[in-house]
């Protein structure tokens, strides 16, 4: 293309992108419709990724196609393999791609639509799409080296420690996070539950018919599990309608969280081709089907979005979670804009399969971008909802009451119109006897994307299956993320345990692999049970210390990004990790400080446990109930430490780098790269 | 009225679209490593080597190798 012409299309995509954000920024009483949402975020991420990414690329890392990847010196056809980069990009994605960015814009519509997308698309354009491309780029150059490895090598060996530490403790909490979504979306859900439980023996069927029939037939395998999951959607229905069978498929909350429980430890002790494996398989095209599927039906349907700009719960009274939009938007949302958990994907597997060093961009920097724009549609389905309706699935029935009408007149009265028929009419429709209190962002979410599928194919008698569709889609990645996560935190446990007994550590001995996938599977089923016994819906709690988490991770991640740059004598580029890091470490301490010491009951863990103490010590309560405050005291304080212990190791570890980058800068101790030496490239000698 | 030549380019993309999807979707896993091993072997003529694996044992190893570390991310 002439330089002209280049230049005409990008001066369009920039005007265009700055038409698109002042219309959804600037709205006063109109109705925004949703397609504005969709060019906002597409032309900011073209122009993000030709020109910052591109920047990155050329100054900040100074990428070198003449030098050969790891998976050109180290190809094996195994581990190593260098990779197309369109292909690789299909693979990064379905890999980072999971229900985080689904579920966290969702919740966080509470507070309206602008700051949620604000942050999903500046969040990510600055900081996630930064994060995985220099992280995966520092893993290429060291082999393919993890980030805790990243983190002895390149900080110290103490550092190393707490980032696998804190890698543990996340995924604890993470599991935990996504099984309660789960759950809410399932309970007193004959349709929903029976068309999960149908997936599971088809999933092993699939994974039979890859192992004995075909090996390694991955797509005809899959197109058979698609078509039989289709097939179970559908029977969903006939059990529901069923009286005797939806009775045997209608479970309670605490039922459920103990079905996760047993799936997630036999998924991790099975064998992975029985269960896992096809299960995962499936899941990835279903994701990448479901998320094309809703970009185009928001351009078909082009959804009006009924949330206001801003709603009054950014005061913080919010009745999905409480606490004000700062920090706790930014919190809610980690996913879509930026994930720590995404540092784990960049430094394993994909910078082994790398062709060249100038992939990286598109691969590290664009898979993320499509993972913020999954968030951007998120929010739309969700704030494509009357917003009256939106809060009856996302407020708990300890804020609006357990019957249709009380729950209509309470959301009535924070300005939101919502008539009991309304909701009734909606549970109907979509084959659910209640929608109420249905927290954790899954069913409004599923309700969002069926009003929009329906509206392109089917109409609404289809609006049942579609709904339906969607939760078995949600389902399905939080299973996904649930098996994978138990049987990685399993051998995470059994390298701990070998520490004090080395057969414990040997990954095929039952007696170590029944023991660590009992302990990983406590941990997070413990935390769990605790969140589906909160009358307050648990997800308040869970949801934030996830999010905590998740980003003290990304602070990890981008402390060691920025010392790698500091060594590479990129030091006056640093500011590229040093801001997002620094925003970072501001909303991350400032919400643990507000979850631990918050003196409103609805936020701070401490406030509330002593609110417990109170009711305890005042007497007159019945026997279950002061079980039940004991308990919840118990849980308050575990919270809270856990908010407090991830703070800390995170500040031990800023600390240990910010000695680290003094000494380097002042010239008392040498910098020195743990990169793996410069050998020529053969393709680069095969283009001379 | 299809020329041939379109014809041709509609096949030509369709082909490209099936090879992207037999590549993502690892079903053309083992094609590449029979590949890969039979490269190295000429580029190694001395290297003592075992058989390359068969299908089913590449598949089993390669699902032990993908689930034994950080795949999927939330």
């Amino acid at each position: 293309m002439p330089k002209l012409a280049k230049f005409f299309v990008w001066v369009t995509l920039a005007v265009l992108g700055a038409w698109s954000l002042s219309a959804i920024a600037f709205e006063r009483g109109e109705p925004v419709n949703g397609v504005w949402f969709i060019t906002a975020s597409g032309c900011v991420y073209l122009l993000a990724h030709r020109f910052y990414a591109a920047f990155l690329a050329a100054r900040v890392l100074a990428l070198d196609d003449t030098r050969a990847t790891p998976a050109e010196r180290l190809e094996d056809g195994r581990d190593f393999v260098p990779t197309t980069r369109w292909v690789l990009l299909g693979h990064h994605f379905a890999a980072i791609a999971g229900p985080g960015p689904l579920v966290g814009p969702t919740l966080a519509a509470q507070f309206g639509y602008l700051p949620g997308t604000l942050w999903l698309i500046f969040g990510s354009v600055l900081g996630g799409c930064v994060q995985d491309f220099v992280i995966l780029f520092c893993s290429m150059r060291r082999d393919g080296r993890s980030i805790g490895q990243m983190a002895r090598d390149e900080v110290n060996p103490r550092a190393g420690r707490i980032a696998l530490f804190a890698v543990l403790a996340i995924m604890v909490i993470l599991l935990a996070a996504v099984g309660l979504v789960l759950v809410n979306a399932l309970k007193e859900s004959p349709w929903g539950a029976s068309t999960l439980i149908l997936t599971i023996p088809i999933a092993m069927l699939v994974g039979c018919y890859m192992r004995f029939w075909r090996p390694g037939r991955v797509l005809e395998a899959s197109l058979i599990g698609f078509l039989l999951i289709l097939f179970a959607v559908v029977a969903g229905r006939w059990i529901a309608e069923s009286p005797s069978w939806a009775a045997a498929f209608t479970f309670t909350g605490g039922t459920l969280a103990i079905g996760v429980c047993i799936y997630g430890f036999l998924a991790s002790a099975l064998p992975v081709w029985l269960l896992l494996a096809p299960r995962d398989y499936l899941s990835a095209f279903i994701k990448v089907g479901v998320v094309l599927a809703l970009a185009l039906g928001i351009l078909l349907v082009r959804p009006v979005v009924h949330m206001p700009a801003l709603t009054q719960f950014t005061d913080g009274n919010g009745p999905v979670f409480a606490g004000k939009i700062f920090p706790f938007c930014f919190i809610t949302i980690a996913c879509g804009a930026i994930s720590g958990f995404h540092a784990l994907v960049a430094s394993g597997t994909t910078p082994r399969l790398i062709r060249r060093e100038g992939d990286a961009p598109l691969i590290g920097y664009g898979s993320m971008l499509m993972e913020s724009f999954v968030g951007v549609m998120a929010m739309v389905a969700a704030c494509a909802l009357e917003p009256g309706i939106y809060f009856a699935i996302n407020s708990p029935a300890g804020v609006i009451g357990t019957d249709a009408a009380t729950a209509a007149a309470k959301i009535t009265s924070w300005g939101f119109p919502l008539r009991a028929e309304q909701m009734q009419q909606l549970a109907q429709d979509v084959g659910e006897q209640s929608l109420l209190s249905r927290v954790g962002g899954a069913p409004s979410l599923a309700v969002g994307m069926a009003q929009i599928f329906s509206q392109t194919i089917g109409g609404g008698r289809m609006l049942g299956i579609w709904y339906h569709f969607a939760i078995m889609f949600e389902a399905m990645f939080i299973l996904t993320v649930l098996d994978a996560g138990t049987r990685v935190g399993r051998f995470m446990v059994q390298e701990v345990l070998g520490l004090a007994w080395k057969p414990l550590a040997r990954p095929g001995w039952l007696p170590a692999v029944l023991l660590s996938s009992a302990l990983i599977v406590g941990a997070w089923g413990y935390l769990l049970y605790v969140g589906v016994n909160d009358p307050q819906g648990g997800i308040k709690s869970l949801w934030p210390l996830f999010g905590i988490a998740n980003q003290l991770l990304a602070t990890v991640a981008l402390v060691v990004a920025t010392t790698i740059l500091i060594k590479m004598k990129k030091a006056r580029w640093a500011w590229v990790t040093l801001v997002p890091m620094v925003w970072l470490i501001v909303i991350t301490m400032s919400a643990a400080w507000e979850k631990i010491f918050s003196p409103e009951v609805r936020i701070g863990f401490l406030a509330d446990a002593e609110a417990k103490q109170k009711l305890l010590d005042a007497g007159g309560l019945s026997e279950a109930a002061a079980s039940s405050a004991r308990s919840a005291i118990w849980n308050d304080w575990l919270d809270a430490g856990l908010a407090g212990l991830f703070a800390v190791l995170v500040l031990v570890l800023l600390l240990e780098a910010i000695g680290e980058w003094w000494r380097i800068l002042s010239g008392r101790k040498q910098a020195v790269l743990n990169e793996a030496p410069y050998v020529a490239s053969r393709w680069t000698e095969a283009r001379r | 009225m299809n020329s041939p030549r379109s014809t041709a380019h509609r096949a030509h993309y369709v082909r490209r679209v099936w090879w992207w999807l037999r590549q993502w979707s690892g079903d053309a896993a083992y094609e590449n490593y029979l590949a890969g091993f039979a490269a190295h072997r000429e580029a190694h003529p001395d290297c003592p080597h075992q058989q390359p694996m068969s299908q089913k044992q590449f598949w089993l190893d390669s699902l032990e190798r993908r689930y034994s570390g950080i795949s999927r991310c939330c």
